[in-house]
């Protein structure tokens, strides 16, 4: 398989390294090398929390050196554009919830935060795919990870990522009771 | 084929409670070798285990708490060593190092800046004769991502003739482990692991060895035959004699270390062109030479003290280019050129040039630069990160965080003269907007003294500063016991969360939690602090008046703002009562005027502020506290079941 990357990105709280460990497993299930780095410590209190996966054979380090990432996923849409401006390559993808969580600059310093339209703009920038997903009506922001999940084999997004493999590795990383509410997302999202 | 048991991952086929991003008690324990995904902070508690290390201190700091975790996950009963939370790094090493002097493999482990806290004592241990053996881990952090500098710690290997190992990967580390804790027992000397942020953190596949889980031999070996241990004046000599001896042991270690090695572009082919590198910039140099398709040679150097310099001066005999590809100081540039220079050596070596190089972490990006500028015609340019023009994503207090009120408060009592000194924990985030309070910071625990100074024939100015409880206990003491008994006219908050929480809600001394518990009013009075106050920190009224008078008063005065971390209290409430509502906060929008009070200067997360001036509350941030509702001027702030008077 050739070599890919990922880049996740996210706000400290939203699962970013449970979606990371997620997309690892699955991708290890697949007989595939990889690597990943996460970022703990600081910017987990309500910072910015990014994770770097990358698959296949050939690569080295840990960390996706600007605008190589094959694929950008972010659970807020923020994170998302910024996401896309500094790590995605030519002709990437991105896929994101449409989530937002205004940053202090945001609600304290006056910043403007940016529009959907605006993160359409920075993929075309850069001649790539943007995969929103709204998260309107989901009561319950855990179940993120989830749709993206969901999204990603829809789109074949990720190579050799199935729904087997996912549910697999949902499976070994959340408790029971969660992971049974996870799965049933997940399937009645394929199944639409 | 049942997708759940053919996962590769559910090795142990076990279900342990906490199953996402870690290493459980039956993996960590296991006889039997075993290959799985793991972060390096795990996989080095592996390798504790299976080199049979017998006791295990730390204090909490990133990127090492993962490490602890592991082993504190184990039942005390089941553990085949003992693991400690100490008070501060100083402690923790102590500790390893009298239980080695008795003859047990032992570990410490802390952050870049743990080690000047541990550097006293820390810097003697090669003079002795450590009978059971001692691995030292140090994470270091360059570019600072949660630290207060990004230190060099390779000096200190070098200062303290102590050897040191130096991991670019998950597998590397349970590896260089491994072989730390074997030459360390060999040659009775402490050997030093040195990792860096993006290393620890990392995952990978290793294949893990088997470990002797036969019980501990816990017979206390400790012999003055093994001396002296006496280092005092003339003492000093045939010590560092033997430990200069010593060194030189660990140097021809390695010369010969496959930690050491050459990767050679095209297998059976020296090419003209070479890089020295260590540590994780060895994989960009690597990914790089890769992606690039250059006929470059790598030294890759991982045993980095003493340096074999019979291997480097071979590697630069036989090329005519050597570029050195090394992050923050200059140290293997230095002692590199100075062994071709002895040797007499006519390779060109190439190394860092620009200021702005020596800052700052070393990612593949600024490999690419520096592999460029060396060899413009084999190194593509690489593209330049665009200029950021989003918001920044700043870390912040959690929502309802009692120290968010408690700096709401101490502002409200403020001059704008005043001078206010911050200390390290989830309190430092204080000095970010909204608050901007405690905007000086040195390291654990200097807040009180560096006040001290600043109030010194201060008459005119009110100096504040500020200290978590976890960071009291770990160095704040002696400052406290100073600032009392010399009467210094400071004001000291102290904001009590009960626990450690920045790195992970590590037990801190006194709240009975781990020992007894040590009322802080208490020990302030009998440490001779003569003005003392205690409020709760919810309260924004209480804490104003208290600073106030606080900053009136002629001398040391303390206040202890405290309210449990809600973090933590929020998770052990969830596993207590999982269908618990969390009480709604709205805004009543008739009654809001808009001055934006609640967002812009009590700063909650859970506030969103939208272009039209409305104020909204996110209910799946907002974790229904309700401090806020006392910050608004309008009453505008409601509290499911609170009544309209509050």
């Amino acid at each position: 398989m050739k070599p890919f990357s990922i880049y996740l990105a996210g706000v400290g709280g939203q699962g970013v390294g449970l979606m990371s460990d997620v997309l690892a497993r699955a991708a290890a299930a697949a007989g595939q090398k990889t690597l990943v780095s996460d970022t703990h410590g600081i910017a987990q209190r309500g910072g910015l929390v990014v994770s770097h996966l990358r698959i296949g054979d050939g690569f080295l380090s840990p960390l996706i050196a600007p605008h190589r990432a094959d694929l950008v996923i972010a659970l807020e849409r923020l994170e998302a554009i910024r996401g896309v401006q500094d790590m995605l390559k030519q002709g990437g993808r991105l896929v994101y919830c449409d989530a937002i969580f205004q940053p202090a600059s945001v609600r304290t310093g006056g910043a403007a935060y940016p529009t959907v339209e605006e993160v359409d703009g920075a993929c075309a920038e850069k001649n790539a795919r943007a995969c929103r997903i709204d998260i309107d009506g989901i009561t319950d922001p855990k179940m993120y990870n989830t749709l993206l999940l969901a999204r990603l084999i829809e789109l074949d997004a990720v190579p050799g990522l199935t729904r087997d493999r996912v549910l697999a590795a949902i499976s070994h990383t959340l408790p029971t009771a969660a992971f049974e509410r996870n799965k049933e997302l997940f399937l009645s999202l394929l199944h639409n | 084929m049942s997708p759940v048991d053919d996962n590769p991952f559910s090795v142990m086929g076990t279900r342990d409670k906490r199953r996402f991003n870690f290493m459980n008690s039956e993996q960590l324990l296991s006889p039997l070798p075993f290959t799985d995904t793991a972060m390096a902070n795990h996989a080095t508690a592996r390798a504790m285990v299976e080199t049979g290390t017998r006791v295990i201190t730390t204090y909490p700091g990133s990127p090492t708490p993962e490490i602890a975790e592991i082993l504190n996950h184990v039942p005390a009963d089941k553990r085949p060593y003992y693991f400690e939370y100490s008070v501060n790094e100083k402690v923790a090493l102590e500790l390893a190092c009298g239980a080695s002097m008795n003859g047990h493999l032992s570990s410490v482990f802390f952050k870049s800046v743990g080690l000047n806290v541990a550097m006293d004592s820390m810097i003697q241990l090669p003079m002795f004769a450590l009978i059971g053996g001692m691995v030292i881990i140090v994470g270091d952090d360059p570019g600072a991502n949660s630290s207060q500098n990004e230190q060099d710690n390779r000096h200190f290997a070098r200062m303290a003739h102590m050897p040191l190992l130096e991991p670019s990967s998950p597998t590397e580390t349970y590896r260089m482990y491994l072989e730390a804790a074997r030459l360390s027992k060999v040659l009775e000397r402490p050997v030093l692991l040195r990792t860096t942020t993006h290393t620890a953190h990392a995952r990978e596949q290793i294949d893990f060895g088997p470990a002797d889980l036969s019980p501990p031999d816990w017979t206390s070996k400790f012999s003055l035959e093994n001396g002296p241990y006496w280092p005092i004046a003339a003492a000093v000599f045939p010590l560092k004699r033997r430990m200069l001896e010593k060194e030189a042991v660990f140097g021809e270690a390695a010369e010969v270390s496959k930690f050491n090695e050459v990767i050679f572009s095209t297998a059976g082919t020296v090419q003209q062109r070479g890089v020295i590198s260590s540590g994780l910039p060895t994989l960009a140099v690597l990914e790089n030479i890769s992606h690039d398709n250059a006929p470059v040679d790598v030294l890759r150097l991982g045993f980095t003290h003493p340096l074999p310099k019979k291997k480097i001066t071979e590697f630069l005999k036989g090329k005519t280019e050597v570029l050195i590809v090394e992050e923050l100081d200059r140290i293997l540039e230095t002692e590199i050129k100075a062994a071709a220079f002895d040797a007499r050596i006519s390779c060109r070596i190439l190394a860092r040039k620009n200021p702005e190089e020596y800052l700052g972490e070393l990612t593949v990006n600024r490999t690419a630069s520096l592999l460029h500028s060396a060899w413009p015609t084999l190194f593509s340019q690489p593209e330049k990160p665009l200029a950021a023009a989003l918001p920044a994503r700043l870390p912040q207090l959690c929502p309802g965080c009692g120290h968010r009120t408690a700096f709401f408060g101490t502002a409200e009592a403020l001059a704008k003269t005043d001078i206010t000194v911050g200390d390290i924990g989830c309190h430092t985030l204080g000095a970010l907007p909204p608050h901007n309070l405690g905007q000086i910071v040195l390291s654990m625990g200097h807040s009180v003294s560096t006040a001290s100074g600043l109030a010194l024939h201060n008459s005119d100015r009110g100096t504040v500063a500020f200290v978590g409880d976890g960071t009291l206990f770990h160095a704040g003491l002696p400052g406290i016991i100073n600032a009392a008994m010399n009467n210094h006219n400071v004001t000291l908050v102290v904001l009590e969360n009960g626990t450690t929480a920045m790195t992970g809600h590590q037990p801190r001394p006194g709240t009975g939690e781990v020992g007894p518990a040590i009322p802080l009013p208490e020990l302030l009075k009998l440490l001779g602090v003569q003005f003392i106050r205690d409020v709760d920190a919810y309260n924004v009224k209480g804490v104003a008046a208290s600073v106030r008078e606080a900053l009136d008063y002629k001398g040391f005065a303390v206040v202890i703002a405290r309210h449990p971390c809600v973090l933590q209290l929020g998770g052990k409430q969830k596993k207590k009562f999982p269908d618990r509502k969390i009480p709604k906060i709205t805004v009543d929008q008739d009654a809001c005027t808009q001055c934006g009070i609640c967002v812009s200067e009590f700063g909650c997360p859970s506030f969103e502020k939208h272009e039209s001036g409305k104020v909204t509350v996110a209910s799946d941030v907002c974790i229904g506290d309700g401090s806020c509702v006392q910050t608004c001027p309008s009453s505008a702030l409601k509290r499911e079941g609170w009544d309209q008077k509050r």
